[in-house]
């Protein structure tokens, strides 16, 4: 009876389902995005993926493994739940013959549903060319952005003096952005992006190109042999990134049981990092049960150069930048000085429930790469060039998932290992939990294995996550994150240690009205403040979060969001200090109706800049925005998006930080006199 | 730097695990970070009398625990309790310790059903303190336990070790330690079990601990669990043999001390009749 109750009250559910695709992405942007906490963030590739699927969902009927790790919303055990489940019952012939499957929650489903249909039809796995060719489409995007308050770098001064200070940028204050993509479904992708960030020229002077940062790819999916081929900028992902992973990676979320990687050998790359990816050509073929991926990349990356006064044709590289930035004479001066140079093959034997991969890579820089020595990056690399083996396993027994990687570089012989298992305790509760201990001298050039700092470096750590439905609205998630750092970082004077404990309880009665309580507590060492004499000592930093988050959808075109969050630093080098942040969202997409807005308005009062806050805010798509809330002040934004004639999208978008107790904002050439700092940015997009 | 190592954590033990007198026994505890205020198998004699009064079988047990692999931390601990017409009757004990520094405990308990949710136990101990060129002192301790169903899955219980405060020696006024433990067990399916705890001790911060036992398959367990102040993670496996023999084993871990390993028989005399 319960069930046929239940099978009800699920079929009921679906049927109102009326969420917005942005609003489901977004959820999950916001999710990922919040917990890296930094503003520096671009997940296009992860929005591509999720609105592409939203827009033409997963048959569950004809498809595989590879398709619905994509998605990133389902674990491997689920995976396998439902590829087995075709294989020994025949097809799917409903959506609702989901709740079947033993490890699939509803809220799993709920969480899947928009991205998976259920056809008898099989698709074609396989694409041909010229199909692609002929069926494809066209989106073109133009972007600007502005502050208009007038930062000190943009100051008008002479040419002369602009171009022998650091102090002032050679270009405006505007970022422009373009791109032109044409795609079908994941299988053809021909794109360019060119951006120009603020400060640097435009068609003058340094860039006499125009644009400062270029990219172009060509992208083909889908063949039975030749599984995938890019030529330009791509992205290639191996293992459990010990080894190598350009591009965006899961860590730590609150939703724990998402701790696994899943690579995708080879993407196109359509962000504007200018550093995080290959440039080059890139192959990835498959026999049976066998896959190769062959790769190579060239690029120029910006570096400062000294050069060795005895020997006229010996120069060396002191420091590598990767922000990017062209707006400053001596930005300039450090523009592609060092060649990169990435090759390597990734060999996998996949099935159903084993995969098993080895991978060897080898990265080298045309100059010698020798950084001023310090203690506490003594082991970082230096030299020229090195090579990394890793192999990495993921299998699935029963409702365990094993999975892991040991990688070792020939730099400093040193090695990096992580294991992990995953299990569906029942469709209830699912258990994570992963170790890891990446040696202190452990490098290779792009790697972003599961880690609580910046680095697969110089950490042993070991991570317990926890969720369970507690019941039918309640659900509670947990982990701890235990680590180590066996060296002494960056400002930290000695090794040390400290853990990361998350909790949420969320309720969600209904589909339109969720509530969740966090908290957060951290302990992390750090150098003490107060220093005596020539050793400073590291203390114990206590940093605890709570959160209170509220959403409503109040009618089918209102959105309400709600969230207060506060935070208390405590450390014996400094007084307690407290911030906390005060947000109201409104969103307002009537369905008719060709606009839609997002409006926010949040006050905030922190202590100091450590005690600062992240929050995602609405932006454009593509463009990605979570800045830290910090100081005492109010912020405002509004995000309008028009569609018009079918096939073009408008969004205009401004927001401003008024701070209550500053003058002036920020130091230096990003200095604002003031207490004021605006954002405007318009974005177009048309498809054809 | 043996012995230095040594007296390093031989110091820290007193505050991660309990001070004078109190050890958390039973393998089966430990591997879910002793947040077992509501387990109610025959190792509640160790952790909380009130739930002890659950048992439906004689059972007795033995459990050795190795802290942080020293020979000077180790811990035996054994347990026997018979249910009786009406109530349990439990005898138990422990030893920690080497020649330099050794404690042992000896108790005596009786548990029984209050009603049909709630029982409650109590227990007396004798424990004693032995240094070596300091001598021995023994005392009389007191304590009490309390268990309660809240619902089919939800239990919630609460115990208090050494309630009459036992004095050691007046010098500083020293005293057993006393500590008061609260918690709740949540079984969210017939696999899996969590369990949540505040634990205090006079002298220490207060130790919030949380754990989760998930039954595999009728024969074969795991379990983890986690506490803070000081921060400890803890790990372990359970095999259940078809003649009532339970082996349990796993171990503790700490970031700079390492690992404290543990494992424990437990036996169940009429556990077939039972099923």
């Amino acid at each position: 009876m319960n069930k046929i109750l239940l099978f009800f009250a699920l079929f009921a559910s679906f049927g109102v389902f009326s969420q917005a695709k942005n609003e489901i992405v977004q959820q999950r942007i916001e999710l990922i995005s919040e917990q890296l906490e930094t503003e520096e963030i671009d997940l296009t590739d992860v929005v591509e993926q999720l609105n592409y699927y939203y827009d033409n969902p997963i048959n569950i009927n004809s498809t595989d493994a590879e398709q619905l790790k994509s998605l990133e919303l389902l674990s491997d055990v689920q995976i396998n739940d439902a590829l087995l489940h075709v294989k020994q019952f025949g097809k799917f012939i409903s959506i609702y013959e989901l709740q079947a499957l033993r490890y699939w929650d509803l809220q799993t489903i709920e969480l899947v549903r928009p991205f998976i249909r259920v056809d008898e039809k099989l698709d074609q796995l396989h694409v041909s060319l010229g199909e692609a060719l002929k069926y494809g489409k066209f989106e073109v995007f133009l972007r600007y952005q502005t502050t208009p308050e007038k930062k000190a770098g943009y100051a008008e001064v002479p040419d002369s003096v602009k171009e022998n200070s650091s102090s002032y940028y050679l270009g405006n204050d505007d970022r422009y952005y373009s791109r032109l993509r044409f795609s079908y479904r994941t299988n053809l992708s021909v794109g360019v992006t060119a951006e120009k960030d603020p400060g640097e020229q435009f068609f003058r002077g340094a860039q006499k190109n125009g644009f400062d940062f270029y990219s172009a790819h060509a992208y083909f999916k889908g063949g039975k042999y030749v599984k995938a081929v890019a030529i330009g900028d791509y992205q290639v992902q191996i293992g459990q990134a010990l080894n190598l992973w350009s591009g965006y990676a899961f860590g730590k979320t609150a939703d724990v049981s998402n701790i696994k990687k899943n690579a995708q050998a080879l993407r196109p790359y359509t962000s504007v990092d200018e550093n995080r990816f290959m440039r080059g050509a890139a192959i990835d073929l498959a026999y049976k049960k066998f896959e190769l991926t062959m790769f190579g990349s060239m690029k120029n990356v910006d570096a400062s150069i000294i050069e060795d006064s005895l020997a006229e044709d010996l120069e060396f590289v002191s420091s590598i930048d990767l922000t990017g930035f062209h707006r400053t004479t001596r930005e300039v001066a450090k523009k592609d000085l060092l060649s990169e140079r990435i090759f390597g093959g990734n060999l996998r034997y996949i099935s159903r429930s084993f995969t098993f991969g080895v991978a060897a890579v080898n990265q080298s820089y045309d100059k010698d790469f020798s950084k001023s020595l310090s203690l506490y990056n003594q082991y970082d690399f230096r030299g020229k060039q090195l090579t990394s083996l890793s192999a990495d396993y993921s299998y699935i027994w029963k409702n365990f998932n094993f999975f892991g990687e040991v990688s070792r570089s020939t730099f400093n012989q040193s090695h990096a290992l992580l294991q992990g298992l995953i299990i569906a305790l029942d469709a209830k509760a699912s258990l994570s939990i992963l170790y890891r201990d990446y040696g202190k001298g452990y490098q290779t050039f792009y790697n972003n294995g599961f880690a609580e700092g910046s680095n697969t470096q110089n950490e042993k750590g070991i991570y317990f996550g926890f969720r369970t439905k507690l019941a039918s609205s309640w659900t509670f998630n947990t982990y701890m994150d235990v680590f180590k750092f066996p060296w002494l970082k960056y400002q930290i004077d000695a090794p040390s240690a400290g853990y990361e404990f998350l909790s949420q309880l969320s309720y969600k009665p209904n589909k339109q009205m969720e509530i969740y309580g966090r908290f957060r507590q951290q302990l992390r060492q750090r150098n003490s403040r107060d220093v005596l004499g020539p050793i400073t000592q590291i203390e114990d930093v206590y940093q605890r979060n709570y959160r209170l988050n509220f959403s409503y959808q109040v009618t089918e075109a209102i959105a309400l969001k709600s969230r207060v969050e506060y935070v208390t630093i405590n450390r014996p080098s400094n007084t307690p200090e407290q911030g906390m942040i005060f947000t109201q969202d409104v969103l307002i997409k009537p369905k008719s109706s060709p606009f839609d807005l997002a409006l926010r308005y949040a006050l905030f009062d922190t202590d100091s800049y450590d005690t600062r806050l992240y929050t995602f805010e609405t932006n454009a798509l593509y463009v990605f925005s979570v800045p830290a809330y910090y100081y005492q002040g109010s912020r405002a934004y509004f995000t309008l998006r028009y569609s018009f004639l079918r096939k073009c999208d408008l969004w205009v978008r401004y927001g401003t930080f008024i701070y209550s107790n500053r003058t002036s904002l920020s130091s230096g050439a990003e200095e604002i006199s003031g207490n004021r700092k605006s954002d405007i940015t318009v974005q177009f997009r048309v498809t054809f | 730097m043996i012995k230095y190592s040594t007296f390093f954590a031989f110091c820290l033990c007193f505050s991660l695990s309990f001070s004078q007198g109190w050890q958390a026994v039973g393998a089966r505890s430990l591997s879910l970070s002793n947040a077992t205020v509501c387990l109610s198998d025959v190792w509640a004699f160790h952790k909380n009398p009130g739930a002890l009064a659950q048992l439906k079988n004689t059972s007795a047990g033995l459990s050795y625990e190795n802290r942080f692999l020293l020979k000077e931390l180790q811990t035996q601990g054994f347990v026997v309790a018979h249910p009786l017409k009406k109530g349990v009757i439990s005898l138990g004990g422990q030893l920690y310790g080497q020649s330099l520094y050794r404690t042992n405990r000896i108790g005596l308990g009786y548990s029984m059903q209050l009603s049909e949710k709630i029982s409650a136990g109590v227990q007396l101990n004798y424990q004693s303190v032995r240094i070596t060129n300091y001598g021995q002192k023994g005392t009389v301790s007191a304590e009490a336990g309390v268990f309660a169903k809240v619902t089919d899955k939800v239990n919630f219980g609460f115990s208090i070790f050494n309630i009459n405060r036992a004095k050691l020696a007046d010098f500083q006024d020293d005293r057993f330690s006393t500590i008061m433990s609260v918690g709740m067990s949540y079984e969210i399916s017939s696999k899996v079990q969590v369990f949540a705890e505040a634990e205090k001790e006079i002298e220490s911060k207060i130790r919030p601990k949380g754990a989760m036992e998930y039954k595999v398959s009728d024969k074969f367990f795991m379990r983890i669990g986690f506490g803070v102040n000081p921060l400890e993670l803890t790990f372990g496996s359970g095999i259940a043999l078809k003649n009532g023999l339970k082996i349990d084993f796993g171990s503790a871990w700490h970031q700079v001390l390492g690992f404290s390993p543990h494992a424990g028989l437990t036996f169940d005399l009429k556990s077939k009749t039972n099923e």
